[in-house]
């Protein structure tokens, strides 16, 4: 091995640790189990037990994979003895080989490896830290059939995890299209309303339709190719140009379309209010925090990677579509008065000027453009965590019933506050930096487009206050509201857990950004040695 | 002092089985035991049965205690025969190799699920006639000979033994008039399809003069090398040729007929709809396992007709498919979905067919295994789950509203099988449908493959469309009996949700054991 093989080696993190499918198998099936298996009357503590050990070993996972890879990295750059040297040979001299489920290698040559990076990594923080804040809240909330809402969040929790370290786009797909029953299951039971069934429809046919296009065009790189590996698809359609170029446009308009009814982008957007609206508390929170995530994060895995000139090329058609619906969605917000409808347009917004980003190609925005998605999670969550709880206590969601509330709630309004200025992307919080980074990417690139753009965050910002005005501010109606009662200790406990990760995010930002650069350039860095590669056949 | 009887008259049958198999057994006449046993047990059976003296439920409940006694013996031995040794016997009438052992032993398997769902059945529902699991076994025996068959009399005797008596079986509600128009169009299509077939033959012999399929598969190769050198220009070859062809196709047509492909599918889901349930079930598997395993020898025995015949094969299934995926979006009645469900399946089967490769065969049994797994389960919940006030069957899907609520395993496990029929991803019906894409797309049907992905989408509408029944509304009172699901009906469910689950399990094995049977026929036809 040389050098550069090494180096490209350890950055793209393949079968560099062994440890994954403890991580995304074992531990959540392990909780599963225990909430199928106990008795309904010690249910909560037995769950609450399985969440928190199963967050606490995940989070050592992360821990000890970025202290192996620092060492990785000062062993290569300088500092050569390491204490942990000998667990790094041993990981990446042997040939990796799932552990949890043996019978589970390959379907079809569709191998199921996993690979860890700081793309997925970034992307599994989020998901692990909100999914088990769903599950705490639907413990505390007592929702009925709670043992079957358990059992779905922590099969949505294996589905997620999977998509996000799986190298194959196969196994990403297979993952991608297994979140829906779940959430459709979530969307349907638990919803309020008698439109969640409409909507629960909604939300599963437009990502099925979406996520055909991304099959065919799987199964074509799979019979033309003979992988659908992303390092091999990064290696053969980037760099050996094997696919011819009208078939590659045709590919990138498949993957983009099954993407963009994700995210979603302005054609495609009809399920996302609706779907957020009849959505439960935890299912809005997961919808807009980690399952739209899944759309960038396959553009930014697929697209941003492999088809390097074609995005280029087909930017001008994205940005316009992104523009057309940041200022589609922020004018519709304004005549709006369910809340979650509000929030869930605004994630519209937030999710298409990250999307920006991707389309600009310099470090700065495309940092920020992970990080708008990132922050976007946390702050939309929280933002549904609090109309959660003012759902719960008035079971009603409509704005002009509202007014007022500062003078009976004033714990949730402080927390409502802070999460409202981070949606608007106030400094200090991690919106802020993302925003700002994207804005610096836009003005290098155009300054009309920047113009343009602001022009929605500017909208943002006036709905943002305008909502917090009508519910916090002004007299209380106690005519529509009755039983006023703040937010106890479990919520405080919450709320105050995604503020301080918001804070985390928008001041120790340094880190963040470096780390992540340092993993775009990898991505942009387009030649790569084919001798790395031993084991891939072209057929 | 009834118990007693029946425990007493159980040895016996057991004693006399073992016997007459061990009998038979010595006398080396083990390639062709399966059938001669099952025959010659169950006709025993229904000899001692007539003459019993016990009341009439009882004689049912013994009756379907023995099939299933007589069924487990014969998987036994067939399980027991030689794998993968070629057998041809009674002079190239009877043929005994992997593939033909592999889909009996298939056959039998469902065939003892069904008659233990029957058990089940036979409790709900008042049927007087002790014959009714005698026909069933009957209709397995045809079955077998039909897979095994290796000439055109054998195939076309099969073929009747196998239909004579579903046409009884689907009529045997007699006091639901829906039954006797089940039964009566049933027969009047599948005489017709018969005839069709039988017409179809006697072309071929005109042609060729021939009845056993080694020799005109033979003399097809032989004609296609005169055609090809153009030995003899008109005349006698092409005569022979064009014969040939519209042979070919009666006898096509006429299968079409029996599995319902789409100009000739109008039947399905009335029949389905009529007949009692059990028989619904019957009559949507194993039929169809053993009509698709002897159309696969056709195409071996015809090569010459293949580039046309794919090709029909191929658009029949397209049509097939968009016309089972739109049909069921306006049924209400559960066994006409499950019908419309039924055609669109077939449409994929067919469209492997059609593309004829190795591995679209291999996947072809790897789907059925899959699918019928599935409807077994499906079928299983449904026997179980019975309307309180008259009695009834289940007939609407209006009538499954909120059991999720009310029984959320029960719930839970149905929609899961109806993911499976969906083929959304963690279930296993997504792989099948993915081996059906990936052998389209390696063929560079590209427009084509996407036409049923959108398919997709409006079935995947309907069967969701159940689930959201099942789940999202409140329990209306009255509607269901919900104590009405028993153990052997959850068992049978919870076996066809393992399958549902770990496909993969199933792929390292069956695959293995399917390809193997297919290379034995590919072995076996190269020889001819």
């Amino acid at each position: 091995m040389n050098v550069v093989n090494i180096k490209y080696f350890i950055d793209s993190g393949v079968n560099i640790f062994p440890y994954v499918n403890y991580v995304v198998i074992v531990f959540p099936l392990i909780s599963l189990l225990v909430v199928l298996l106990v008795q309904e009357n010690v249910l909560k503590s037995y769950a609450i037990l399985a969440s928190l050990t199963q967050l606490i070993l995940i989070f050592i996972f992360i821990i000890f994979y970025l202290y192996i890879q620092k060492s990785f990295r000062e062993s290569l750059y300088g500092d050569f003895v390491t204490l942990l040297n000998p667990l790094l040979e041993y990981s990446y001299y042997n040939e990796f080989k799932p552990l949890a489920f043996p019978l589970i290698n390959s379907f079809l040559g569709f191998e199921l490896k996993y690979y860890v990076d700081e793309l997925g990594l970034v992307f599994v923080v989020l998901t692990v830290f909100l999914i088990h804040l769903c599950i705490y809240y639907n413990i505390e909330l007592n929702v009925f059939f709670l043992k079957f809402n358990l059992i779905l969040l922590f099969l949505l929790e294996i589905f997620l995890l999977n998509c996000f370290f799986v190298s194959d786009l196969f196994w990403f797909y297979f993952f991608f299209e297994s979140t829906l029953i779940p959430m459709f299951f979530i969307i349907g039971i638990w919803g309020s309303r008698e439109r969640k069934r409409h909507a629960g429809y909604q939300f599963f046919l437009y990502t099925l339709v979406g996520s055909i296009l991304l099959l065919l065009s799987l199964l074509l790189l799979k019979s033309t190719l003979g992988t659908t590996n992303f390092e091999h698809l990064r290696l053969l359609i980037c760099n050996c140009k094997l696919i011819p170029q009208k078939i590659t446009i045709l590919l990138w308009l498949f993957f983009f379309f099954s993407f963009a009814c994700k995210i979603p982008i302005f054609p495609f957007h009809i399920w996302l209010p609706e779907a957020h609206v009849e959505a439960p508390t935890a299912g809005s929170v997961l919808l807009a925090g980690i399952l739209l995530k899944l759309g960038s994060y396959g553009i930014l895995r697929i697209l941003f990677s492999c088809f390097f000139d074609i995005n280029i090329y087909c930017s001008p058609i994205i940005i316009v579509l992104c523009l057309i619906s940041i200022i589609y969605s922020s004018c519709t917000i304004l005549r709006q008065t369910d809340i979650k409808k509000i929030i869930a347009y605004s994630s519209i917004i937030h999710m298409n000027f990250g999307l920006f980003g991707l389309f600009l190609y310099d470090n700065v925005p495309v940092v920020g453009a992970i990080l708008a998605m990132i922050s976007h999670g946390f702050v939309s969550g929280a933002l549904f965590f609090c109309i959660g709880m003012l759902y719960d206590r008035y079971h009603t969601r409509n704005i002009l019933y509202y007014g007022g509330l500062v003078q009976v709630m004033p714990i949730f309004s402080f927390f409502f506050f802070f999460f409202i200025i981070s949606n608007t992307g106030f400094p200090g919080t991690s919106s802020f930096i993302s925003e700002l980074a994207i804005i610096i990417g836009l003005v290098k690139e155009n300054i009309i487009l920047m113009i343009l753009s602001s022009i929605g965050l500017l909208f943002s910002t006036i709905f943002s206050f305008s909502l917090f005005n009508r519910i916090i501010f002004g007299s209380l109606k106690s005519i529509n509201l009755y039983g006023f009662k703040d937010i106890e200790i479990k919520e405080i406990l919450i709320l105050s857990s995604l503020a301080v990760v918001i804070l985390i995010f928008g001041l120790k930002v340094a880190n963040i950004t470096n780390w992540l650069s340092n993993f775009i350039d990898e991505l942009k860095s387009v030649t790569i040695p084919i001798e790395s590669y031993t084991n891939f056949v072209i057929y | 002092m009834t118990k007693q009887i029946n425990i007493k008259v159980l040895l016996f049958f057991i004693l006399t089985g073992v016997l007459l198999w061990f009998i038979l057994g010595n006398i080396k006449f083990n390639f062709i035991i399966s059938e001669i046993l099952f025959v010659f047990l169950s006709i025993f059976h229904l000899l001692i049965l007539s003459i019993l003296k016990i009341v009439k439920e009882q004689k049912i409940k013994l009756a379907l205690d023995f099939n299933l006694l007589i069924t487990s013996l014969v998987l036994f031995n067939v399980s027991w025969t030689y794998y993968n040794e070629l057998n041809i016997w009674f002079y190239n009438q009877y043929m005994e190799i992997g593939y033909t052992l592999i889909l009996k032993l298939f056959l039998l398997i469902i065939l003892i699920l069904i008659l233990v769902l029957s058990r089940v059945y036979i409790k709900y529902v008042k049927i007087v006639e002790y014959e009714f699991s005698f026909l069933m076994i009957l209709s397995a025996v045809g079955m077998m000979l039909l897979i095994s068959s290796e000439n055109f009399v054998l195939f076309y005797l099969a073929i009747e033994l196998m239909t004579l008596p579903l046409y009884i079986l689907s009529a045997f509600k007699t006091d639901k008039i829906y039954s006797a128009e089940a039964g009566l169009k049933y027969f009047i299509v599948g005489s017709v399809s018969s005839g069709l077939i039988l017409f179809g033959i006697s072309f071929i012999y005109g042609a060729t003069g021939l009845i056993s399929f080694k020799d005109i598969g033979l003399f097809f190769l032989t004609l296609s090398t005169e055609l090809n050198l153009s030995l003899i220009a008109g005349g006698d070859s092409f005569f022979c040729f064009y014969f040939g062809l519209i042979g070919i196709l009666f006898i096509f047509i006429g299968f079409f007929l029996k599995l319902g492909i789409v100009p000739f599918h109008f039947w399905i889901p009335d029949v389905y709809e009529g007949a009692p349930l059990i028989i619904t079930l019957f009559l949507s598997t194993l039929p169809k396992v053993c009509l698709i395993a002897i159309m696969v020898k056709f195409f071996f025995l015809f090569s010459i007709y293949l580039i046309f015949l794919q090709k029909l094969l191929i658009y029949l299934g397209l049509i097939t498919i968009i016309v089972g995926a739109l049909g069921a979006l306006v049924q209400l009645k559960i066994k006409r979905l499950l019908a419309f469900s039924a055609i669109n399946h077939m449409g994929y089967i067919f469209i492997m067919l059609g593309l004829f490769n190795e591995f679209g065969l291999v996947s072809i049994f790897i789907y059925l295994f899959i699918y019928i797994l599935t409807i077994i389960g499906f079928f299983a919940i449904l026997i179980g789950l019975r309307e309180y006030s008259l009695n009834l069957d289940l007939m609407s899907i209006l009538q499954l509203k909120g059991i999720g609520r009310k029984q959320p395993i029960i719930g839970l496990s149905l929609s899961l099988l109806l993911f499976s029929f969906a083929g959304i991803p963690p279930l296993s019906g997504f792989f099948t449908k993915i081996l059906v894409l990936y052998n389209l797309l390696g063929l560079n049907y590209l427009w084509f493959s996407f036409f049923i992905l959108l398919t997709t989408v409006f079935s995947t509408f309907y069967y969701i469309r159940i689930v959201s029944l099942l789940f999202f509304y409140n329990q209306e009172e009255n509607m269901i009996f919900l104590r009405g699901i028993s153990r052997e009906c959850l068992i049978i469910c919870y076996l066809a949700l393992i399958g549902c689950f770990f496909f993969f399990i199933f792929n390292g094995l069956s695959s293995q054991l399917i390809t193997s049977a297919i290379e034995s026929l590919f072995l076996f036809e190269v020889f001819i």
